[in-house]
């Protein structure tokens, strides 16, 4: 939402220069020391039948898995089952702490994704479905849906975190195709981002997980001849053997997208990372952890159908999360606050005048509080109207309102009403005289959380019980991200 | 003398209400749907008279915001005989009036209070006092502003809900990817008067009359955004605005005095993409309230014998998005500091249409949601918000916007997806602007700012 201003203008910018602008001094994402890159190819018209994936924590070491004929459920089952045995391999590899980060190209393929994993996590094992591959799958949404969670860092788009790094000149639209994302960031020697992306329109496939029509065509002739060939055997020898024009194919066009999540990777790897980033990761860490700890447990079992009171709490943990990393953002990156003070978000001006230890008794209580008072001297008249709540950037529990402003010399007065106690034992800090000081109206949010009321007590709500409970016991059901107290 | 037509089919709505609600039973949910200015405020003190007199003890009200909990407890003070206690957040600065108003405690407490007859205060803080003490019937106002996820939080507290709102108006919204939970039936971003349906014990109750929109609105806003029927509670002679004839004939000067006679205003600016804080429709905005105030406007109505002054507390400029907001208050502000007989123009309301919900001016200027945009989102198609801007007033609305709205709105037309389950919204935004925009077509005057 914010930043819409500046954005405008860097597009306007970009597309005069032909070349992206940077709209972050810093990565406001965590990248983990060895997340897991992945590009996968769909057959055409069928929603969940995965043709080849590739996949790898080493850009020298790409795993590449094809099915030459993913409408058959003994060849689909095998490309599924070795992909997510090594998926569990990766997760049960991470050290302790460390969760899981998936990178895709772009986010049509983490929601192909969000399907492979959805269409084997319930099945019972046997009859061709390994215990990996159901609970691969588990981790597999989990991850991905984490991700709608503001902040999260488990599963990466590259097209969606890139372009919230740089601005292009192209519609949003067209910033959501991989190749030519990456040639207007960064354009070959000697071309501008704009004439690069052009030519990457034109050649090669998109990142995933659609092909193009014309590549279709030429598969499909490939895919009739190895059925032709095989004439209903699926011996994996002979399938292997047959399938090779198919792989083959399959396996160059996957090449290309594993080279271009890659560089994407590094793009963003570059840039430095943002202090909170490493927060909102740790927390990430924490909701593993939680997750591992459920799952492993053999009767582990999972909710099909949310209910009412878990969507409430999930609403409500999101919307915080998303309240937080849109004030941090500013807190850490300048030109993110830049941003946030051309929309009338937020302002800075140097103290001119600190009163700290001011104590009041406001109308209609009887005992003195803490009210400190802090006049900041601005360039230009304030954008923030009087009475306006803000919050001190550099340390967001300090809240107050600004109670005074004037127009020549443009000035606000503003005091503070929360954040003036002692926490952990710590005096609260405050502005400085004769020092710069920025504020906000981007309210971070508490990071507590009020009780939810149990289902049976909530009467309003009773016609929303799903009709079918697929778990009777509901002590083991896990419900994603409902920790057991919520109000710690 | 009144609309007797009104008058008469308001009383019936009354008494059925009375007679509905004291046969409300336990996990039962009374909802009455309200057009803008009806007298929802008046039918929440009244009827938590009527809950008061039938033997309930206390009777809580739950309310949006600190705004509404304030304005609601003055009404209830000022109209009845009634102990009110005003339930309010740790932190929340108390207004002063409102601790000198008789008969009222103000507690964080819910436990504090001397046995109040009626409690009010925001759902976020009834959320606060689970577990404490429990009430048989409970009132809901704005209950089309609330969200399912709130109602989730407060229902326990309370046994039965009497639900008033108005269906027109802004949905509650979230900043998040809405598309998780839509469609679900668990759906948290539903309105609390949504959810409440499902408990209803009958059909909605409708309140007939708007009495806060004049003649020349109340038939464009039923049309446009309700499809329940209500007329005005006023005549046509019976609301009049007079402004100077000092007519300078600029295009401010002939739009305000068409809007004058007429109720309505639509200033037109060339066409041309700007960013959201436009400068030239905040600058357009700015002339045209500040050549209201200087053409001394009065009015006369059906509530007060003789003329009567309009007070810039009593103008407002609507906007869409905080920027524009904050444009228009840097313009106003700033002829306010350079001119002395413009001091005035800092009690001008400027706010955007979600902190507009609810409230009630005599005049309204309204910076179109589309103008200068490139694209129609949803946000800025909404129907709620159009709406909001355009029933705040009891006399006259005054539009103003960059030309083009017509072509952008045949450029998009409605592509939002259908849910199963999830009935269709009604009305439509892309068919309620091109209502409006028709309308307001007829009072066109083009500015050269």
């Amino acid at each position: 939402m914010s930043g819409a201003l500046l954005t405008a203008l860097l597009r306007v910018r970009a597309a005069q220069e032909g070349r992206a602008q940077r709209a972050a001094r810093f990565r406001h994402l965590h990248i983990a020391d060895e997340p897991l890159v992945v590009a996968a190819y769909n057959l055409a018209g069928d929603p969940a039948s995965p043709l080849g994936i590739v996949y790898g924590t080493d850009r020298e070491r790409p795993c590449f898995r094809v099915a030459p004929e993913p409408r058959n459920r003994d060849i689909r089952f095998r490309l599924l089952n070795t992909f997510f045995s090594d998926f569990v391999a990766y997760v049960d590899a991470l050290p302790e702490g460390d969760p899981p980060q998936v990178i895709a190209g772009n986010q049509a393929t983490l929601d192909y994704l969000f399907r492979i994993g959805d269409s084997v996590r319930f099945l019972p094992v046997g009859e061709g479905v390994e215990p990996e591959t159901v609970l691969g799958g588990r981790h597999l949404v989990r991850l991905v849906e984490r991700r709608q969670r503001p902040g999260a860092a488990t599963a990466v788009a590259l097209t969606r975190d890139l372009a919230a790094h740089w601005i292009t000149g192209q519609s949003a639209l067209e910033d959501a195709a991989l190749g030519p994302l990456l040639a207007w960031i960064d354009p070959p020697e000697g071309q501008t981002g704009r004439g690069a992306a052009e030519s990457a329109e034109h050649t090669g496939l998109p990142v995933g997980p659609l092909p193009k029509p014309e590549w279709d065509e030429k598969l499909a002739r490939l895919i009739t001849k190895f059925n032709e060939a095989r004439d209903g055997a699926t011996d994996p020898k002979l399938v292997s053997r047959l399938g090779t024009p198919v792989k083959r194919m399959v396996r160059d066009a996957l090449m290309e997208s594993w080279d271009d999540v890659w560089r994407g990777l590094d793009l963003l790897v570059d840039l430095p990372e943002a202090p909170h980033a490493q927060e909102r990761w740790a927390e990430d860490s924490e909701d593993w952890a939680a997750w591992r700890k459920y799952i492993h447990v053999p009767e582990a079992r999972l909710a099909r159908k949310t209910s009412a009171r878990a969507a409430v709490w999930q609403l409500g943990d999101r919307e915080q999360a998303q309240r937080r990393v849109e004030a941090q953002k500013i807190v850490d990156d300048p030109l993110k606050f830049v941003a946030a003070v051309a929309d009338g978000l937020a302002l800075s001006g140097l103290v001119v005048s600190a009163d700290p230890d001011r104590k009041i008794v406001p109308p209609g209580r009887k005992n003195k509080v803490s009210r400190p008072l802090f006049t900041l001297s601005l360039e230009r008249p304030s954008p923030l109207p009087l009475h306006t709540e803000v919050f001190w950037l550099d340390r967001l529990a300090c809240q107050g309102r600004i109670v005074e402003m004037t127009m020549s010399p443009p000035r606000v007065t503003i005091e503070i009403a929360k954040g003036t106690r002692r926490t952990r034992g710590e005096d609260p800090t405050f502005p400085r005289l004769g020092r710069e000081a920025r504020f906000t109206t981007l309210d971070p949010g508490q990071d507590w959380r009020i009780k939810l009321p149990d289902a049976d007590e909530v009467w309003t709500h009773s016609h929303m019980v799903p009709e079918t409970q697929a778990v009777a016991d509901q002590d083991s059901d896990f419900v994603p991200q409902l920790p057991d107290g919520d109000d710690a | 003398m009144p609309n007797e037509e009104a008058v008469h089919a308001s009383e019936r709505v009354t008494l059925e209400l009375t007679s509905r609600l004291l046969k409300l039973g336990a996990h039962e949910a009374l909802i009455v749907d309200s057009p803008p200015g009806a007298g929802k405020t008046t039918l929440v003190t009244r009827s938590t008279r009527t809950l008061v007199d039938s033997g309930v003890e206390t009777v809580p009200v739950v309310v949006q915001t600190n705004e509404q909990a304030n304005d609601l407890v003055k009404r209830i003070s000022a109209d009845f005989d009634l102990r009110v206690g005003r339930l309010v957040g740790s932190s929340y600065t108390v207004p002063p009036y409102l601790s000198r108003l008789p008969r009222v405690q103000i507690e964080k407490n819910p436990g504090d209070f001397h046995r109040p007859q009626v409690v009010v205060a925001t759902a976020s803080k009834w959320a606060f006092c689970q577990g404490r003490q429990s009430y048989p019937v409970a009132v809901i106002d704005e209950a089309y502003q609330m969200r399912s996820d709130l109602l989730y939080r407060v229902a326990p507290l309370f046994g039965s809900f009497l639900a008033v709102g108005d269906p027109g108006q802004l949905d509650p919204f979230t900043t998040l990817d809405e598309k998780p939970w839509q469609g679900q039936p668990y759906d948290p971003l539903q309105t609390a008067g949504a959810v409440l349906a499902e408990n209803a014990d009958g059909d909605p109750l409708r309140l007939p009359v708007s009495w806060r929109l004049p003649q020349a609105a109340a038939r464009l806003v039923q049309e446009a955004f309700y499809d329940q029927a209500f007329m005005a509670g006023t005549l046509p002679t019976e609301r009049r605005l007079h402004l100077d004839t000092v007519d300078i004939a600029g295009w401010a000067d002939k739009t305000l005095t068409h809007a004058a006679e007429t109720g309505w205003g639509f200033c037109q600016l060339p066409a041309r993409h700007t960013p959201p804080g436009d400068p030239e429709v905040a600058a357009s905005l700015a002339m045209l309230v500040r050549r209201f105030v200087e053409r001394h406007p009065w009015t006369s109505n059906e509530a007060s014998a003789g003329d009567r002054r309009l007070t810039a507390d009593r103008i407002a400029v609507g906007t869409v998005q905080r920027a524009q907001e904050a444009a228009v208050r840097s313009a106003l502000d700033q002829l306010a500091h350079e001119h002395e007989h413009l001091a005035c123009l800092r009690e001008v309301v400027v706010a955007t249409a979600n902190k507009l919900q609810g409230r009630e001016f005599d005049v309204v200027f309204v910076w179109h949601p589309l103008s200068g945009r490139q694209d129609a989102t949803e946000f800025h198609l909404e129907a709620g918000r159009l709406c909001v801007l355009l029933s705040r007033h009891r006399h006259a609305c005054v539009v103003v916007s960059r030309a083009g709205i017509r072509e952008l709105l045949d450029a998009h037309p409605n592509s939002n997806p259908v849910y199963l389950n999830v009935p269709a919204k009604f009305p439509d935004g892309w068919e309620a602007h091109q209502q409006v925009l028709e309308h307001l077509g007829g009072h066109r005057v083009d500015a050269l700012p």
